[in-house]
């Protein structure tokens, strides 16, 4: 009952926001029931400042549609009394003063289904428009500098500069650009007597040879605002002059249909509470190049493709993001759904999706493919044909539950996902065998935490704030390859809060809000950290020092412990910060933290990410369901950090369950969970998956027969197949090192390598045994087939391969080539 | 049975070169299409031949004794070599490497490499890079980026292919696909997959009857896959069945299917590994113009065992003459065959050795001078580039950073270093060389 009303509650809530969707089926077309201009008010104070306005009818089928560039637009002066001339002028919806003056603006369409016109209103008042404002260094010419990509990372923004000239990456410390535009360069850089003498302009408008070319046309409003900056001495500003705090662009959210327009508009905030458009000075970037194009002046549209896309918006080290959704242009039939009944909060969303951008899902798979999916995603092993068969005899209701619950308490649960997380962990032998004790105890560590299903707030708590020795502590190994404040920074934040802030450990990051003080705040949790000769040879020990604080190294100013957006905490002497740290991480109404595990999880079983990539996550980087991830998150803490009931709920969804094959009401769908996505087995997987198949286990040196790669404990245990295959080499706390990328080296090895050729005729393998049992052909070919693809023959298949194996004449090489066919077909090597 | 080989047309998919663009792309990490396209295209090249031959000398060669002889040093450091003129009128080089002063004209030395560092490996040579200071999971060698940004020209060779094998000194072959991954990494005839190349207890037969099976048995639907992995892998299937039946690739390095003058050109080296490095197999530099001309984009080379600290002039005077004839004969035949434009050679050490002769008649390790030659490619050549002291230990004119070297094979690729960036594993774009080096104006 309880989940039911939480379903309901969540679809309740969503209906409210979801507004914009656009009914397809009704016949007659859509009017214009409403055209409004944003802003209907807005005061320009100097010449220099534009607006763009955004017109934007509103139709009949409660459809929204951008008409900025296409729309008409006139001009009156409200003041009778005001000169003919209009104080304003508009092209394609953007503003530029001409002179003082309060105007209104109408702005007209037409309707060809009314056969009328369609009108709306702005008010625009112009002041002081001949006062000329004295420019602020920051404010007024850092942004141009930016957005004219002066100062990127590839041109005068690299840490060398460029030919002697030298700015802060993406203008983030105006004080060093003022230096290095008006001290360096022997004053000829800028030169207030004969401005376009100015070095500065010479080059930036191509007068003179200029590696980076011709960036500013001398027509253009940057060239001549530049040029105003020298005409006025190079006004620095003053410290009190107001600062932006917050850049707001809108629509923030629209539906497009393929190709459409959309105009966007900036707007930023000062301390001051003064507004100023922006739309022209911000930087666009698409996010999803392949659904959302974007100009440099807000002016986005759709592609082809179905999807959701979103615009990151820059300015000034402050962002915001503009989404946008594109549906699907062909109708559905009206039974698209009726094979998709929602069981839990998870389908109920996902088909809020898909109803929004109208695709539909995939047949449900059948059992044998669900079988197969299961354990090799929850346990990375193959089910056994014993097991296969026990399932699909099982014609309960709650066989898949049962089943998954099953599936969850095997060890080879723990195993498979200490493999995973020991990638994650770093659990690396760099340093050679000396090592192994550590990097043993630590994966014995992590696998007895999931064999315990250890809540997932006390597992992560237990790393961080780990010290001591390895015999008492395994995970003070951790802090082996996570060895300093750089790397305790990237590695809690990108593994635990799914928040990449590396950038800002050397400057502010180019796109989210963290500065260099967060960075270096984050880092003064480990301010208190050391490390001595520990017990056991070779291994340190981690302590915690009575006092020690962290500088943020370009202020050299002490900063105090502060988690990204958190809370800041005061260093207290005998306090370990890290234990502010993990209270700080592991709290419900942490932003980051659940949400971060919650979208692994996801992603390890669905094959796509609601963030992508997982440890991605960022306000210009946002989710594709944002509910959904909400909803697992909130899921996820409700169940106390519980990972196997998280995992429980992902695989007992019906959106797990879909086939992985494509409809046409599908086909182009990425993102959405639409379908099953197949995915590559791992390395060890795959190993496994052979040795399982052959009736041939890898062997590995220095371990017991019968270990299987997912157990193995570390990086360091030689095996060629594993290493071409991609295994992680547990350099990065990132799951995208580990490659799944094919290559030739690969495939051959799968197909020719002596080692996999002498499992498949392995003496005691699987072929010999079949061929030594009573087995008939039809059996054998059963058997075979319910190894590698957890399924029987259909009846194709079966006549084929009984014909293969009854008319050859060496029965042996012909199984053997059977199996080789198996372990080479793509049905093998993916989860499907 | 007939039925099964009936279903064979179902592999036949014809892939057309925009296919193989588009497939190759994805399967090489999610570079799309469009995105290749730009790369091609800010590359200025469409059908691409451009490529490069890297040839690692391990141990570190002795630049005063090879290509920067300091007559007017004190014997100590003199050494015994005498230099002898080349077709460059103000060229001279060592005695003992009479054919490149033949065609000193055909070639660029670099005598100032500033910043080696006194470490036995192939990281700097192969990368481009130092080792302090890495993105997580590493800088990618040269032929692993290239193979990121470019994919591969032909569908039947691998775009990066590295000859050199594994050497008793594991740091000779330290060079790897780094943040990119193992599905950068060299395809390696010589290393670890060599016996994957060779039909093992199966014979040819056999394996065209399990090439049948394969198509006969193996439908799963490509399309369930969106992602190209799928795609990639029937891609590799091919090529690997190629590779085993002779293909395109083997032939590449079937060195004795060319003509006999030209293999005799290229000489008899000696297959024996030298030191803790590599062998001086002539025929691997007939192997890298053969593999660039079927389509490779990089080709990597380990030549012999260059850590003279004991006997110098006796162990140069062996070696030099074997590298002589290797790089004339492969500059040569680049020549010949109109490649000269399009493949550019780089031939050189991870450091230099030591001005001041050890008493075992040997130099030591130097890293702060070395040496470097370069040609074809279209780079200007017929120069010597910057000049050390005159005891040969340090850079005194236009010191030259292997990173330098390295912008200038990127800009003979018609690769952008300036425009051009990998996204690292921390989602960091890395440019492909380090910060503040252009491709050098003296070449290109």
């Amino acid at each position: 009952m309880f989940k039911v009303l939480r379903i309901l509650s969540l679809v309740l809530g969503l209906l409210g926001q979801n507004g914009l969707s656009v009914s397809r089926s009704s016949a007659a077309p859509a009017q214009v029931t409403l055209l409004s201009v944003d802003p209907p008010e807005v005061v320009l104070t100097s010449s220099d400042q534009t607006v763009q306005l955004v017109v934007t009818l509103q139709m009949s089928d409660g459809g929204l549609r951008d008409v900025t560039h296409s729309a008409e637009y006139s001009t009156s002066e409200i003041d009778p009394e005001s000169p003919t001339r209009s104080a304003i002028e508009i092209v394609r919806g953007r503003v530029t003063p001409q002179g003082d003056g309060e105007v209104s603006v109408c702005a007209s369409v037409f309707d060809p289904v009314q056969n009328k016109k369609v009108t709306g209103f702005a008010k625009v008042t112009v002041r002081d428009y001949s006062q000329e404002r004295s420019l602020n260094f920051a404010n007024d010419i850092v942004p141009l500098l930016t957005k004219n990509g002066c100062n990127s990372g590839g041109c005068h923004g690299k840490a060398s500069g460029q030919n002697g000239f030298h700015l802060s990456l993406l203008g983030f410390e105006p004080d060093f650009d003022y230096d290095a535009l008006v001290r360096e360069g022997r004053g000829r850089r800028v030169f207030p007597a004969a401005p376009d003498q100015s070095l500065l302009l010479r080059k930036a408008s191509g007068q003179i040879p200029h590696g980076g070319g011709q960036r500013l046309d001398m027509q253009s409003d940057a060239y001549r605002l530049l040029r105003r900056w020298i005409v006025q001495g190079m006004p620095k500003g003053s410290t009190n002059d107001p600062k932006v705090v917050r850049i707001e662009v809108f629509p923030r959210e629209r539906i497009l249909q393929g190709g459409d327009l959309q105009q966007l508009r900036v707007v930023a905030y000062h301390s001051d509470g003064s507004l100023q458009d922006i739309t022209r000075q911000a930087e666009y970037k698409s996010q999803q190049p392949d659904i959302l194009k974007v100009d440099t002046e807000g002016g986005m549209s759709s592609l082809e493709r179905t999807g959701e896309g979103a615009v990151m918006i820059r300015y000034m080290g402050l962002v915001d993001v503009a989404r946008v959704t594109v549906p699907s242009n062909q109708s559905l039939p009206s039974d698209a759904y009726a094979h998709f009944e929602p069981k839990d909060f998870i389908d109920v969303l996902v088909m809020q999706k898909w109803r929004k951008l109208g695709i539909a899902p995939s047949p449900a798979c059948s059992d044998e493919e669900f079988v197969r999916r299961a354990f090799l995603d929850a346990i990375g092993t193959l089910p056994t044909p014993e097991e296969v068969r026990q399932f699909l005899a099982d014609q309960s209701p709650s066989r898949r539950e049962k089943l998954v619950d099953q599936i969850l308490e095997r060890s080879e649960y723990a195993s498979y996902w200490a493999n995973s997380w020991g990638d994650l962990l770093r659990n690396k032998r760099r340093y050679g065998d000396g090592y192994k004790r550590g990097t043993f105890a630590f994966a014995a560590w992590i696998k007895n935490a999931f064999a315990q299903n250890m809540p997932y707030d006390q597992f992560v708590r237990a790393i961080l704030t780990a010290q001591g020795n390895v015999s008492d502590n395994p995970p003070v190994v951790w802090y082996r390859e996570v060895r300093n404040q750089v790397h305790q920074v990237n590695d809690t934040s990108q593994l635990f809060l799914g928040t990449r802030v590396a950038c800002a450990n050397c400057h502010h990051h180019p796109y989210e809000r963290w500065s260099q003080d967060d960075y270096w705040g984050f880092a003064a949790f480990y301010a208190r950290l050391g490390n001595k000769q520990g017990e056991v040879a070779n291994e340190q020990a981690i302590f915690v020092k009575k006092e020690g604080e962290t500088r943020q190294p370009r202020s050299h100013k002490v900063v105090k412990p502060k988690g990204l957006g958190g809370p800041e905490y005061d260093y207290v002497r005998g306090e370990d910060p890290r234990q502010k740290l993990a209270e700080w991480m592991t709290a419900p109404d942490n932003p980051y933290f659940a949400k971060a595990i919650v979208n692994r999880s996801w992603a390890h079983f669905m094959g796509v990410g609601l963030v992508e990539a997982v440890d991605d996550l960022r306000t210009t980087n946002p989710p594709s369901n944002p509910q959904l991830l909400d909803a697992l998150a909130k899921d996820f803490i409700l169940h106390k950090f519980d990972l196997k009931q998280l995992v429980r709920t992902i695989m007992l969804s019906r959106a797990y369950a879909l086939s992985s094959i494509p409809t046409p009401y599908n086909a182009t769908d990425r993102q959405n969970y639409s379908r099953y996505t197949p995915k590559r087995l791992s390395a060890e997987a795959l190993l496994d998956a052979i040795g399982a198949v052959t009736g041939s286990m890898e062997k590995f040196n220095g371990f017991p027969s019968g270990t299987r790669a997912l157990e193995l404990p570390d990086e360091a245990v030689n095996n060629y197949f594993l290493d071409v295959f991609g295994r992680s080499q547990r350099e990065t706390p990132c799951e995208c090192e580990r490659s799944y990328a094919p290559n030739l080296a690969q495939i051959l090895h799968l197909m020719n390598s002596p080692e996999i050729q002498s499992k498949i005729a392995h003496e005691k393998g699987c072929v010999s045994q079949l061929l030594k049992s009573d087995k008939s052909n039809n059996q054998i070919v059963e058997e075979l087939y319910l190894r590698a693809f957890a399924r029987f023959p259909r009846p194709d298949e079966f006549n084929d391969a009984v014909a293969l194996v009854a008319s050859a004449k060496d029965r042996k090489s012909a199984l053997e080539d059977f199996e080789w066919t198996l372990l080479n077909a793509k049905e093998f090597l993916f989860n499907h | 049975m007939l039925t099964i080989y009936g279903k064979q047309a179902r592999f036949c998919d014809g892939i057309s070169r925009r296919n193989f663009l588009k497939i190759g792309g994805l399967s090489m990490g999610g570079l799309a299409l469009p995105q290749l396209l730009q790369a091609e295209a800010r590359a200025g090249i469409r059908r691409s031949q451009k490529a490069v031959i890297m040839i690692y000398l391990p141990g570190g060669p002795p630049h005063q004794d090879m290509f920067d002889l300091k007559l007017d040093a004190p014997s100590e450091i003199r050494g015994e070599f005498q230099p002898i003129k080349t077709n460059v009128p103000s060229i001279q080089i060592c005695e003992h490497l009479p054919r490149m002063a033949a065609m000193m004209d055909k070639l660029a030395v670099v005598r100032s490499i500033s910043d080696a560092v006194d470490d036995h490996s192939d990281f700097h040579c192969m990368t481009g890079r130092s080792k302090r200071n890495q993105p997580p999971g590493g800088w990618p060698t040269f032929g692993s980026a290239v193979t990121r940004l470019l994919g591969s020209s032909n569908q039947a060779i691998p775009p990066f292919v590295g000859l050199e094998p594994k050497m008793q000194h594991r740091p000779y072959n330290d060079a790897t696909p780094g943040f990119l991954g193992a599905g950068y990494r060299s395809f390696r005839p010589e290393g670890s997959g060599k016996d994957d190349m060779v039909l093992n207890g199966v014979t040819l037969d056999r394996l065209a009857d399990r090439k049948m099976l394969l198509s006969g048995f193996d439908h799963f639907r490509r399309d369930v896959d969106a992602s190209g992995l799928m795609e990639g892998l029937d891609r590799f299937n091919e090529q690997a069945f190629g590779v085993l039946t002779s293909s395109k690739l083997l032939e590449a390095l079937d060195f004795q299917r060319e003509d006999k003058k030209v293999i005799e050109r290229y000489g008899k080296g000696d297959p024996k590994p030298h030191g803790d490095a590599a062998p001086m197999l002539m025929e691997q530099f007939l192997v890298a113009r053969r593999l660039v001309e079927a389509g490779a984009r990089c080709v990597t080379v380990a030549f012999g065992f260059w850590d003279y600290h004991g006997n110098n002039f006796k162990n140069a005077k062996a070696d030099m003459p074997l590298l002589d004839q290797g790089v004339t004969a492969l500059v040569e035949d680049l020549h010949q065959r109109g490649l000269d434009k399009d493949v550019s050679v780089v031939v050189w050490g991870e450091f230099g050795r030591t001005p001041t002769i050890n008493k075992d008649a040997g130099r030591d390790h130097w890293p702060k001078a070395s040496c470097a030659v370069l040609a074809c490619g279209g780079m200007k050549t017929g120069q010597v580039i910057g000049a050390t002291d005159r005891l040969g230990a340090e850079p005194s004119e236009r010191p030259v950073r292997f990173a330098e070297v390295f912008a200038t094979l990127y800009h003979q690729l018609g690769i952008d270093v300036n425009k051009t960036t990998i996204t690292d594993l921390s989602g960091r774009p890395q440019y492909l060389v380090e910060d503040g080096c252009q491709p050098m104006s003296e070449l290109v």
